[in-house]
């Protein structure tokens, strides 16, 4: 679900890159999380788009959106593995996962519903050179709790694409907590998360926090086959074996 | 008027710091057993761990952190303790320092005896790398008494302080086998039915009676039974729900197997290094033969229980265990690195063929109360299934009382029977009452559930609005919704509580307990 969250806060970027400087896109970002008094080494993420595919990499993992073939392709690149979707049936998968629980699995894997609110406080703020304006976003559930705060950039003019309008519907599907915020603050569509401080007070493991900062936008020609499979690379046929 | 007014804050000021100091000092004796304990637990690994298990090394390098019930955390042994601990010289344990936590301290006495529970986590980092450490959370515990008294109405075992020294040693064990093995399958969340919990009470009593046989090849056709019953129980099981429930074996009924081999092992020899004098609750593993015995009782308990199936791995597995150290001795070589189940290798040595499993399911029908058996577990799980059908049918405004924040667990005592699905415990009839410090709940006797460990959930099927959904009275308010002192009236409940928060948001009332005693 995280990883969705992160694809959602990319293709934000996206529309600003590609629509504003009309070539690949490369945004650097950094990533924590702070969990039972530890605050995660910060991850880099390395993300390119064009106009029909998008990668984003750490070292750990990487992730490939071809919408031209209709694919998504997750690779362990230590261990040189991957696992192929087709983006149509990844979609069907996840509607149908959404059925009646059995009884052999009710009062397990509880999914909080949150109820938001989101205030707008007309703070200004510069994450990194960019003025921004911070937006607070509280969720109450009946069991977890959620803040949200988040800096956005605005009056970035961009037109967005239809290429890119689907493929943030079907970002927005994986996490629907996001998808609800921004149907609320409609006026995000418009602008650019620069940062994002969510915090999850859930309802039984104690608050966990992830914070996300762009720290470089630019255009530049990208690495050769960043939107390839790695050579050699080996298929596993499911996600355990990819993450075995 | 105004001296004896001053007169009167001495007195009162005095009072409460005499009381504070006081709650304080009995408080520091309490760490320092737990502190103690550790150093036994210790002591008694450098006694058994070798024959225990095989290679079983480095468990005093793994941080222990005691949660208190009043608050206090107490960490040691961390290399990098996180913010907020502080050094504490007084309380060094071999060469381990000890810090302690002060920050969310509250006014309450803990006094002995206290134990507490819990498992490994990540914990702070050190070198860009997380800690693993014991994590327990400690509280207050009845001091029981003989179970054979003669008035027959003491029904807790007299507490000693052995068992938190097992505890200790499950819990670093569960530390050893990360190094050695890999979870592979995840925790098993399976509600039971009727089948379920037939064959596993089945699978119990067979696990039993082959433990207490002594002839062994008695106690091998008892050990087929076992095999049998589990094929036919997990008929209504997933294939990952089985590599759950074994995985679960291996690790539940590993630790529980090591602490059982510990106290084996301690009956041939043994020497404490602490003393009555540093904890009165300890008695230098005298009653060894009655810590074996209440892991058979655990055994009897588990199989019993309809409605759960992740609980009886801790037995299950422990005397599977047992009995393959009887059987097939060696088998603990490798064991976790190869990702062998206590079940497999059972399995792999008594080779049963078809045939004989349809001779053997016959049998059980027998030599079990089959029909006894299904009846009481059928029974109970239509009872269950129609609690849950009961609070899911209610619609309205839900009103939820949150108790996170209190570091405890809520364990009401229901006065009517109750159901479990998942971690939701049904109360179809209430949920009776629960006291916890200075905090009083009781019920109303409308549907009520428990859920995700800390939460009440109460659904008012009447009000239209939530602020119809309670009544409030309290002594003072803080901001918009912080209330002291506090009584809530519901349909579903009364609360009485020292500090709540009350928050409304469309068709959810949340009553969240900000703390158990007066601040």
């Amino acid at each position: 679900m995280k990883v969705f969250k992160f694809f959602f806060f990319f293709i934000i970027l996206s529309f600003f890159t590609l629509t504003t400087l009309k070539a690949d896109g490369h945004i650097s970002s950094q990533r924590s999380r702070s969990y039972m008094a530890n605050k995660s080494q910060e991850i880099i993420v390395e993300t390119w788009i064009s106009e029909k595919a998008f990668c984003i990499r750490n070292i750990a993992m990487i992730i490939i959106y071809r919408a031209d073939l209709n694919k998504i392709w997750r690779i362990v690149p230590l261990k040189n593995k991957y696992y192929e979707e087709e983006i149509n049936a990844f979609e069907k998968k996840d509607s149908e996962a959404k059925g009646e629980t059995s009884i052999h699995k009710i009062g397990y894997n509880y999914q909080p519903v949150f109820d938001w609110v989101v205030k707008d406080t007309s703070a200004a703020e510069r994450i990194n050179n960019i003025d921004c304006r911070r937006v607070t976003v509280q969720g109450e559930a009946d069991f977890a709790q959620k803040s949200i705060e988040i800096w956005f950039a605005k009056n970035m003019k961009f037109t967005i694409n239809d290429v890119y309008k689907k493929m943030l519907s079907y970002l927005f599907i994986k996490d629907d907590d996001m998808k609800k915020v921004f149907n609320i603050y409609k006026e995000a569509f418009n602008c650019l998360p620069m940062k994002i401080i969510e915090t999850t007070d859930n309802a039984i493991s104690p608050k966990i926090i992830y914070e996300t900062e762009i720290k470089k936008i630019e255009t530049a020609d990208p690495p050769a086959g960043v939107y390839e499979l790695p050579k050699e690379a080996v298929k596993v046929n499911s996600l355990e074996e990819l993450n075995k | 008027m105004k001296t004896s007014n001053i007169f009167i804050k001495i007195a009162f000021f005095s009072i409460l710091f005499f009381v504070t100091v006081s709650a304080q000092k009995t408080s520091d004796n309490v760490y320092k057993t737990q502190l103690k304990l550790l150093e036994e637990t210790w002591n008694v690994l450098d006694q058994v761990s070798a024959k225990a298990w095989p290679g079983w090394t480095g468990y005093t390098d793994v941080p222990f952190l005691f949660r208190f019930a009043n608050g206090v955390q107490m960490l040691v042994g961390h290399p990098n303790p996180p913010e907020g601990f502080v050094l504490n010289e007084g309380f060094k344990i071999r060469d381990k320092k000890v810090y302690l936590n002060r920050n969310k301290e509250i006014q309450m006495e803990m006094k002995p005896p206290i134990s507490g529970g819990g498992g490994p986590i990540p914990y702070g980092n050190y070198n860009n790398k997380s800690v693993l450490v014991v994590d327990l959370s400690v509280s207050g515990n009845k001091v029981g008494g003989d179970e054979n008294s003669p008035s027959g109405d003491v029904k807790t075992p007299r507490y000693e302080s052995e068992n938190q020294i097992l505890i200790n040693l499950h819990e670093l064990f569960h530390c050893y086998q990360r190094l050695i093995y890999k979870w592979r399958y995840g925790n098993l969340q399976y509600n039971t039915d009727a089948n379920y919990s037939t064959y596993a009470e089945i699978e119990g009593i067979a696990l039993e009676r082959a433990y207490l046989e002594k002839d062994d090849n008695k106690a091998k056709e008892y050990l087929k039974d076992f095999i049998v019953a589990r094929e036919l129980k997990r008929k209504s099981m997933a294939i990952a729900e089985q590599n759950q429930e074994s995985e679960e074996e291996i690790m539940e009924g590993g630790a529980v197997h090591a602490e059982i081999r510990a106290c084996e092992l301690l009956k041939e020899s043994y020497k404490p290094v602490i003393a009555k004098e540093d904890d009165s609750y300890f008695n230098n593993f005298i009653n060894v033969d009655s810590l074996i015995a209440g892991k058979l009782k655990m055994l009897r308990n588990a199989r019993k229980f309809t409605m759960d199936a992740r609980n009886k791995s801790y037995s299950f597995g422990a005397f599977q265990a047992v009995l393959l150290n009887r059987f097939t001795p060696g088998w603990q070589e490798q064991f976790y690195q190869k990702g062998f189940f206590f079940d497999q290798l059972i399995k792999d040595y008594l080779k049963l063929t078809d045939d004989e499993k349809k001779i053997i399911e016959k049998r059980l029908k027998t030599n079990y109360d089959y029909a006894g058996i299904c009846q009481k577990h059928s029974e109970l799980i239509d009872k269950r299934d129609n609690a849950y059908k009961l609070v899911a049918g209610r619609k309205g405004i839900t009103v939820v009382v949150n108790f996170k924040n209190t570091f405890e667990f809520p364990s009401p005592q229901p006065s009517k029977d109750y159901y479990r699905l998942g971690i939701i415990s049904v109360f179809p009839e209430g949920f009776g009452k629960l006291n916890m410090e200075e905090i009083e709940m009781t019920s109303t006797g409308s549907p009520v559930t428990l859920e995700q460990l800390y939460h009440f959930k109460w659904v008012d099927t009447e009000s239209k609005l939530q602020n119809d959904c309670y009544k409030i009275t309290y002594d003072k308010k803080e901001g918009d919704d912080i209330y002291c002192d506090a009584v809530v009236t519901t349909g579903g409940f009364i609360l009485k509580a020292p500090k709540i928060q009350i928050v409304e948001r469309a068709g959810l009332v949340k009553i969240i307990i900000l703390s158990k005693v007066k601040v």
